[in-house]
């Protein structure tokens, strides 16, 4: 028996040391020579300032020195969220809730600007299915995760229409935008709540027939920010040069969609079933617009707090933000 | 106390003390790696203040209904041999074809045919099972002593009254742990198609994971871990093991 204690501690003393020796060294490697950072995007045309920092070298071009910057496709807020505090990624972009939700819980990162505000629809092809109540308890709905931003702006809708914010949770299913599209169009699920420009795909097409189910527009501000970039602590603190770089991109791409829509709908349309002259329609919708400034952010996060999407609220902004950035 | 137990409950006991030492040293961020009671708090509230009871009462009836769907096809189709040879060959080749295919390679096949709601996580549960424990049956079958289906045909017993005559209890031991196998695999099948389904007709263990996942609580999915371990432990402890007693080793088919 004491044989067996002892190899036991022997065996938990190589352990920790293998952990801790592990992680010291990956904690080491990436700080220094040359800068390299991971940026994410989702499938949105509300993601379009990052889709043109990619394409046209902006963070480069404002960083002037030696700077690698890797860009990634992710599907929901989730992973995004999980590959920052993994340190996989050190400029995540997401939906406002998810972003609420990660640095309420403790996240190492704060939202550092605003993307996009972009129309959001429910959808359907069944042609019954006219308004939220008309949804019955077998009938799906599609959203890219739950705690998303469709799933927030959905519960927002299900309380205004039906009393009860949570009335539809049963309804939903996990898809990715592109897959969520897919299945509307063969008719494996019966409703999509989701973003610009798959709304929009979906009722252009002519091969199904899909609709969009009357909500309140005083629901969903059109203005509201949907989509934020959060940056991790480590970067804004260690490496303030690149994070500066970062705001200049930011800037210039959101000037270069403004002088360049037509230039801006072809960089888009190629992640797209759609061509550059339908983006560059949507993209003028009248609730389309991109801005680093925030609007929004705390009311959406105390909806999420009356309705249990979220334990504990932000008391103002700034427990949401870094210094800078501007709005509500 | 027997000595396995004492030295099951010690191991267990290591593994928590491990974790904890791990814990207090900081070498990850408390969002990756949760001390012991913040798992043990996120388990009590995920029965207190969220409902993982009722998602759990839910996630169980989809199972067994699963489950007893796979073992029954399983056991028919199986037993095909006792009738017709060639049947039993082409059911042979199904098995080893079908056994291979990961259930999440079918969620879209599931999607397309059966929707989204419980059939599809249903569907999905006799996947997982019906293939692991038609392999049992059949070598379990296989396994029978040619004397005793010889004395079974000499007595007059054919087809049906032979499997349940003579092929079932002589090969009980192999259909149980057939049974074991099954009931992990559905366990499992079960878990993944809640993940992508959402629930079904409700929500089940599977959403719970999901909803802890995007709330950024590892706790909350470590505590998730532990009920599925919790109900696989009371599975096999407090059902196959009993049965088990109460058949093959009172039988003296196994020690």
């Amino acid at each position: 028996m004491k044989k067996s204690l002892k190899t036991g501690l022997c065996i938990l003393l190589v352990l920790i040391a293998v952990f801790t020796s592990a992680c010291s060294k990956g904690a080491e490697s990436g700080s220094a020579g040359d800068e390299e950072i991971t940026i994410n995007y989702q499938s949105s045309i509300g993601y379009a300032p990052l889709l043109v920092m990619k394409e046209k070298g902006l963070i480069e071009k404002a960083y002037g020195g030696n700077i690698k910057v890797n860009w990634v496709e992710m599907s929901n807020g989730a992973e995004v969220n999980e590959a920052i505090i993994s340190g996989n990624l050190d400029v995540g972009s997401m939906g406002v809730p998810v972003a609420i939700t990660g640095i309420m819980a403790g996240s190492p990162y704060r939202i550092a600007f605003g993307l996009a505000a972009q129309p959001y629809a429910i959808l359907s092809n069944k042609p019954e299915i006219k308004k939220l109540s008309d949804i019955k308890s077998d009938d799906q709905i599609a959203i890219t995760n739950i705690n998303s931003q469709p799933h927030i702006l959905l519960a927002m809708a299900a309380k205004a229409e039906l009393g009860d914010a949570r009335a539809l949770d049963n309804n939903l299913t996990k898809l990715g935008n592109a897959d969520g599209y897919a299945a509307m169009l063969s008719g494996a699920v019966p409703c999509h709540m989701v973003i610009s420009p798959y709304n929009f795909m979906e009722t252009t097409n002519e091969e199904a027939d899909i609709h969009e189910l009357e909500i309140d527009p005083n629901i969903w501000p059109p203005e509201n920010t949907a989509l934020v970039s959060v940056v991790s602590e480590s970067l804004k603190n260690d490496r303030p040069k690149v994070y500066e770089a970062i705001l200049t991109a930011l800037k210039e791409a959101d000037d270069f969609i403004k002088t360049n829509p037509e230039e801006t709908a072809k960089i888009l349309s190629e992640g797209y079933d759609a061509s550059a002259e339908d983006i560059l329609k949507w993209m003028q919708d009248e609730r389309s617009s991109y801005s680093p400034e925030l609007r929004g952010v705390m009311k959406m996060a105390d909806f999420m707090v009356e309705e249990g999407f979220l334990d504990k609220g932000p008391i103002s902004i700034s427990e949401l933000v870094y210094d800078g950035v501007k709005g509500d | 106390m027997n000595k396995k137990l004492c030295a099951q409950i010690a191991f267990l006991v290591f593994i928590l003390i491990l974790w904890q030492i791990l814990y207090s040293m900081h070498i990850w961020p408390e969002l990756l790696f949760p001390s012991v009671s913040m798992i043990g708090d996120a388990f009590i509230r995920a029965f207190t203040e969220r409902e993982l009871g009722v998602m759990i009462l839910h996630s169980l009836r989809l199972l067994i209904e699963g489950l007893f769907i796979g073992v029954v096809f399983a056991f028919i189709l199986s037993s095909l041999f006792a009738i017709n040879e060639n049947l039993s060959a082409i059911y042979n080749m199904l098995v080893c074809m079908f056994d291979l295919i990961p259930g999440i390679a079918l969620i879209p096949v599931a999607i397309l045919w059966l929707g989204i709601g419980d059939e599809a996580i249903i569907f999905m549960v006799v996947h997982s099972v019906i293939w692991p424990m038609s392999r049992s049956i059949i070598d379990g079958f296989k396994a029978v002593p040619k004397i005793y289906t010889e004395v079974g045909k000499n007595m007059g017993l054919y087809g049906a009254k032979l499997i349940f005559g003579v092929y079932l209890p002589a090969s009980f031991e192999r259909l149980f742990s057939g049974i074991k196998v099954g009931w992990a695999r559905a366990w499992r099948g079960l878990i993944s198609a809640e993940m992508v389904f959402g629930g079904g007709s409700a929500l089940g263990i599977g959403y719970y994971i999901t909803d802890r996942r995007t709330n950024l609580d590892i706790s909350g999915i470590f505590a998730t871990i532990i009920v599925i371990i919790l109900i696989g432990i009371v599975v096999e402890y407090g059902i196959f093991r009993v049965i088990e007693k109460n058949t093959v080793v009172k039988w003296g088919m196994v020690h």
